[in-house]
């Protein structure tokens, strides 16, 4: 078991290699030939160069900074509405086609608005990753509340619970995986958007720095940010599960003791 | 006891399902506080009766049209292009025994690169056309439909490949009768994919300024013709709408069919 996994990391580890090598050699030999298409040893130069200016770690965490703040907020009235919806089915049956229709509309379409209510601020680029990040932590915390098995909350009624006990100790644990893929899924488009407004004017952080790299004819560095990007939300992917996996288990035991 | 009795039923009967549309009373009652209230002049929050006369504007000076083509050809074609290439590799990977562990690490991070990023990339290596809108929108939603048919093919392989030996397909037939198999699944990752697709080519338009309604959207918030960006903001609104009743439309008879996929 132990060997199969280290052979299955290896492998991992292999295609991406082979990816690498295969884009340098074909720009080496000349067999890609586009004018603005950096080798990986152009890119990773690049890299070098970025890592020891002061500039590139300013534009990192204001990305990041950015990115959290909105998924805070949106976290809070995510789940604060989405109870508020979930717990009532009058409030549901009243609200939820609003909802839908709110978060149907296409968030890009949404930036311009943004814009021209803000300018480019700090304050654009929070509203907007928030909205962004708002609908799916909402809408998973309604269906995680009202997929609440009845038998639970009869038997909370039968013990006397109170509502706020029912709500806090039977209907939110079992609505916790629900909430939590909502919130996964808020984090990556809390971070997309943000990206989105730095791209098109707000000037600061890695959507500002690529899109400056881009007019400034530098692929390379323009490839690093791209990198950085991905890694960022492939880190804070990585890092929600491995804290939402904790939280579960946490309750799981607590169930059983 | 009587009282639990009637919530019980009362959340049984709700329990999932369409919201009713009475729902959108809220909206409505916005909307109209909005359009009684609202200033004619306000830049910010201009009323909704104007964001209709900027619509027709816009429809009269010729552009609406072709710039709704040119953003639904984009997208149309992304979504043929990226279901064929992501079915492909997704059955292509998922009947590998090795498949799996070699390529994860690889999709994982191009599934998570967000799409805004390598839109600059595009335009600069490929130019700024129609040819690199498609690629970045077919780049950007063809994983839900590659990890979604993956996930399928690995689910049914082992009894499916069973079958297969014993019932001696071979060539055409066989392959056939993977791609049935895992047919829903791929439009289930179609589904997802399709809105995804339909931001994305609005975005591509939107920072590369190739035509369409992302560079509408654009060139309105440019010149602070608020009306015009709420007018064009409907109109994304109401094609996402479509999108989605097209897809669940060309989806329904197949699933039902060849069953859901979980």
């Amino acid at each position: 078991m132990a060997q199969t996994k280290t052979k299955s990391r290896f492998i991992g580890w292999f295609a991406p290699i082979i990816l690498l090598i295969l884009w340098q050699l074909s720009i080496v030999t000349g067999i890609i030939r586009f004018r603005y298409f950096p080798s990986p040893v152009a890119v990773a130069q690049a890299f070098l160069r970025l890592a020891n200016s002061g500039r590139f770690y300013g534009n990192l965490s204001h990305t990041v900074i950015v990115t959290l703040v909105a998924w805070i907020i949106a976290t809070i009235l995510g789940v604060l509405f989405g109870l508020l919806i979930g717990l009532s089915l009058p409030v549901w049956k009243g609200v939820m086609a609003s909802v839908d229709v709110l978060r149907s509309l296409p968030i890009i379409a949404l930036v311009p608005v943004g814009v021209i209510i803000f300018g480019f601020t700090l304050r654009l680029e929070i509203v907007i990753a928030t909205y962004a990040a708002l609908w799916p932590i909402l809408v998973n915390t309604v269906s995680g509340v009202r997929q609440t098995r009845s038998e639970l909350l009869d038997i909370g009624r039968i013990i006397r619970m109170s509502r706020v006990e029912r709500v806090w100790k039977l209907i939110l644990p079992s609505a916790l995986p629900l909430i939590l893929v909502g919130l996964r899924l808020g984090l990556g488009l809390s971070l997309v958007l943000a990206i989105v407004t730095e791209i098109v004017g707000t000037p600061n952080g890695i959507g500002y720095a690529l899109i400056n790299a881009e007019q400034a004819l530098h692929p390379a560095q323009m490839f690093v940010y791209i990198l950085v990007t991905g890694v960022i939300g492939y880190l804070l992917n990585g890092l929600f599960i491995f804290s939402a996996r904790r939280i579960l288990s946490a309750e799981k035991s607590a169930e059983k003791n | 006891m009587r009282k639990v009795a009637r919530m019980t039923i009362s959340r049984r009967d709700d329990g999932k399902g369409v919201a009713p549309l009475r729902g959108l009373v809220p909206l409505v009652i916005l909307l109209a506080i909005w359009q009684l209230f609202g200033s004619t002049h306000s830049v910010f929050f201009p009323r909704p009766s104007l964001w209709w006369d900027a619509v027709v504007k816009i429809e009269r000076s010729g552009t609406l049209w072709p710039s709704l083509v040119a953003t639904s050809e984009t997208f149309i074609e992304a979504i043929i292009v990226a279901t064929l290439i992501g079915a492909v590799l997704g059955i292509a990977i998922g009947s590998v025994k090795w498949g799996d562990s070699a390529f994860n690490p690889v999709l994982d991070f191009l599934r998570n690169l967000p799409a805004a990023a390598v839109v600059p990339a595009a335009a600069i290596i490929l130019g700024t056309n129609s040819k690199m809108a498609l690629v970045i929108v077919v780049f950007s939603c063809i994983w839900p439909i590659l990890l979604n048919t993956r996930a399928e093919i690995r689910r049914v392989s082992v009894v499916l490949s069973n079958v297969i030996t014993n019932v001696g397909l071979r060539g055409f037939r066989k392959q056939s009768v993977i791609v049935g198999s895992v047919l829903p699944s791929v439009l289930l990752g179609v589904r997802v994919a399709a809105p995804l697709a339909l931001i994305v080519t609005i975005l591509a338009e939107f920072i590369t300024n190739i035509s369409g309604l992302g560079s509408l959207l654009v060139s309105a918030q440019q010149n602070f013709d608020s009306p015009e960006v709420y007018g064009l903001l409907v109109v994304a609104g109401l094609l996402a709408l479509f999108v989605n009743i097209v897809v669940s439309l060309v989806e329904a008879p197949i699933v039902r069919r060849h069953g859901p996929s979980v």
